[in-house]
């Protein structure tokens, strides 16, 4: 068969990607082999002495989150997510090893499985994450490190930090968060009280990482994912981290630390990605039956936007905050509770002409959604007060017939009463 | 001493032996919660809440303006529009006053959601009227410092006794001492949605001693001198110069 100079070019340079790939899972193989760390296969798995150690400290780990209420309890998230990690799962070859797939109400970027099969998600990276393929890509990673026990390779290996220790230490930090350092404040008090997920995800050596990243990509594609769309989430994640909005203390931990850069890492995941694709059956794309996808994704990951957003908007965050509504918008519309989460989101910088005019028009959409809404109309009747709105009498009207026992009445009616003297246009300089 | 606080201080005494050891990185909590890029982007006029004396305030007349005055100067120097408190209280009785006030006046105490309520329309007005983008909130309070890692460089221990800030304690130096307390300054800068963005807690003076069998204690009128309450207002804000806009994180 004839080729172009660019098509021998190109299977050249897939030739060369499957001989460096497989060097990577070699070299990753052997480190195992001499290390006596066998992949864990199925259900009887047994951790070896020095493994149940890591296994008693994610033990206590599970404690502490559990008695934090840090768990989200959404019996269909979790089922959902347990159907995609386990397909994965199945291609990596531990179709049968335990698995538990669990959420936690945290907006940071952060996801890890533990050494004993839990694996660990954020309510942040998931309401970040598009589709089911990027999950897929993200569940894929974690399970590569469990299934290969890279916990037990750290530990042993020691490399630069010592994983009992981590974890034993990440425990306490979860105890003790109560206590505090006074110079950080209480805000964000049990916000960021899961370290163990940034020491999970940030506690491995690069080449435990990139072996993750490859063999993740790999068991998704071949469980029927396409890996071109899931490496989308390393894209997400590197954009977000350039508009990463915490200080070093709480800052997202997913693509900090030992992992690779999310530069090096979008290059070397979209390499596998082309390579599986140069395999996959010819045209397939995300819409063939080539890709499937086991549930709905949005549906799915819907609920947890307006939650993760109060969380971000708690935190200062309000970048993240509102990309978090408009997804939500985009597909809902007409959902008030997102219009009264945006106008909250641009009243926190209401001193910005354009933050006061965001909040306008997300109230006056919360007022179409929802005619009856007193919240809406108290909201928009004091922005139309604040700017001289002729319109600010009949909605701040309106607010008091929709809650006639309103706590504020007597305040709002002395708004209404003095019309005149409404405050200035926003954005004058005293 | 009872036999409970013995216990207790018998506890502490491994805490305390801790805090003792000399501190190795100081100045290695960054106060700003959000990346300083983005509180600069974000705040350029900051209004300052009244100030609110914990402990001695009875004993330490006109503290409040004095801190008051100390913070605007800093704030200022660091390139803020500091709108003072006088501007909120003015704001919150304007709000306060078609309610009847925050405070529930058959109970005598503050009704939560009418403070909600006031400090919503407060915070609205400044930033609608005065362009305030988040407020400085100020307060002193009193805390055992062996539980607060950052004030180890306070504490020295040596063959001569146990100073504070230079200062010697009179205990012997075989009495190390179970429990100290502290003034502080606490400072948080907080968006109008409540976020803090900054926050920082700075150790104006000793104020109590538990060492042994021992317990010092001075007097209330004693607990904020001008110089110490100074250098805790500079500690507590000096971060907040940062690096200038765009400038790398550190």
């Amino acid at each position: 068969m004839w080729r172009t100079s660019s098509e021998r070019s190109g299977a050249s340079c897939a030739r060369r990607r499957r001989i460096r790939a497989c060097a990577v899972l070699a070299l990753a193989g052997l480190a195992c082999v001499w290390s006596g760390i066998e992949p864990i296969r199925d259900a009887t798995f047994e951790p070896d002495e020095d493994e149940r150690a890591l296994w008693a400290e994610a033990a206590k780990f599970h404690r502490a989150i559990a008695s934090q209420e840090l768990l989200l309890a959404d019996d269909e998230l979790d089922a959902y997510l347990e159907s995609v990690a386990r397909r994965v799962l199945a291609t990596l070859g531990a179709a049968d090893a335990a698995l538990d797939v669990r959420v936690v109400r945290n907006p940071l970027l952060n996801a890890a499985a533990l050494p004993d099969g839990v694996l660990y998600l954020h309510t942040g990276i998931l309401a970040r994450i598009e589709n089911e393929h990027e999950l897929a890509t993200l569940l894929g990673h974690e399970i590569a490190h469990y299934v290969r026990r890279h916990a037990l390779a750290a530990h042993r290996a020691n490399e630069r930090r010592e994983t009992g220790a981590l974890i034993a230490a990440s425990v306490f930090a979860v105890l003790g968060a109560a206590g505090g350092d006074p110079r950080l404040g209480t805000s964000l008090v049990g916000l960021v009280a899961t370290p163990i997920l940034a020491a999970q995800s940030s506690g491995y050596s690069r080449d435990l990482e990139r072996e993750a990243d490859e063999r993740g990509i790999r068991g998704v594609a071949a469980a029927g994912y396409d890996p071109s769309l899931g490496i989308e989430l390393f894209a997400i994640l590197e954009r977000d981290a350039a508009e990463e909005e915490l200080n070093a203390r709480v800052q997202d931990p997913y693509y900090y630390s030992s992992h690779p850069s999310m530069t090096e890492r979008v290059a070397s995941s979209r390499e596998i990605a082309d390579e599986l694709r140069d395999e996959a059956p010819r045209g397939a794309t995300a819409r063939d039956p080539a890709w499937t996808v086991v549930g709905d994704f949005e549906a799915r990951v819907h609920p947890l936007l307006l939650p993760t957003a109060e969380l971000d908007l708690a935190l200062g965050r309000r970048g993240a905050a509102r990309r978090g509504v408009e997804r939500l918008l985009r597909a809902t519309p007409d959902d008030e509770a997102g219009w009264m989460m945006l106008g909250r989101i641009h009243r926190a910088s209401l001193a910005r002409p354009e933050s006061f005019a965001g909040a306008v028009d997300a109230y006056e959409n919360a007022v179409r959604c929802a005619p009856e809404s007193a919240d809406a109309h108290r909201e928009l009747g004091l922005l139309y007060h604040a700017s001289g709105a002729p319109r600010a009498r009949e909605v701040l009207e309106r607010y008091l017939e929709l809650a006639p026992e309103a706590i504020d009445r007597a305040l709002i009616e002395s708004y209404i009463a003095g019309e005149a003297g409404s405050i200035a246009e926003p954005g004058v300089e005293p | 001493m009872t036999r409970s606080l013995r216990r207790t201080l018998a506890l502490l005494a491994p805490l305390f032996a801790a805090a003792l050891m000399p501190l190795t990185a100081s100045g290695e909590n960054d106060p700003y919660q959000i990346t300083r890029d983005r509180f600069r982007a974000t705040v350029r006029a900051i209004g300052i809440e009244p100030i609110v004396i914990g402990p001695g305030a009875a004993a330490n007349e006109g503290l409040a303006s004095r801190i008051e005055a100390g913070v605007r100067s800093h704030v200022e120097a660091k390139g803020f529009r500091v709108v003072g408190s006088d501007d909120w209280e003015v704001r919150w009785r304007a709000a306060s006053e078609p309610l009847g006030g925050a405070w529930n006046s058959a109970s005598g105490e503050m009704d939560a959601e009418r403070a909600r309520v006031i400090r919503e329309a407060t915070l609205r007005a400044l930033a609608l009227e005065q362009g305030v983008d988040a407020t400085l909130h100020v307060a002193t309070a009193r805390r055992d410092v062996a539980t607060y890692s950052s004030f180890e460089h306070r504490l020295a221990a040596g063959d001569r006794g146990l100073t504070w800030d230079g200062e010697p304690w009179n205990a012997p130096a075989s009495q190390r001492p179970q429990s100290v307390e502290a003034t502080y300054l606490d400072v948080q800068i907080r968006d109008p949605a409540g976020a803090v963005l900054y926050a920082a807690g700075c150790p104006i003076r000793w104020v109590a001693i538990y060492a042994a069998r021992t317990f010092q204690e001075i007097d209330e009128a004693e607990f904020y001198p001008a110089e110490s309450v100074e250098r805790a207002l500079t500690e507590c804000l000096d971060d907040l110069s940062g690096d200038e806009p765009g400038a790398r994180e550190r």
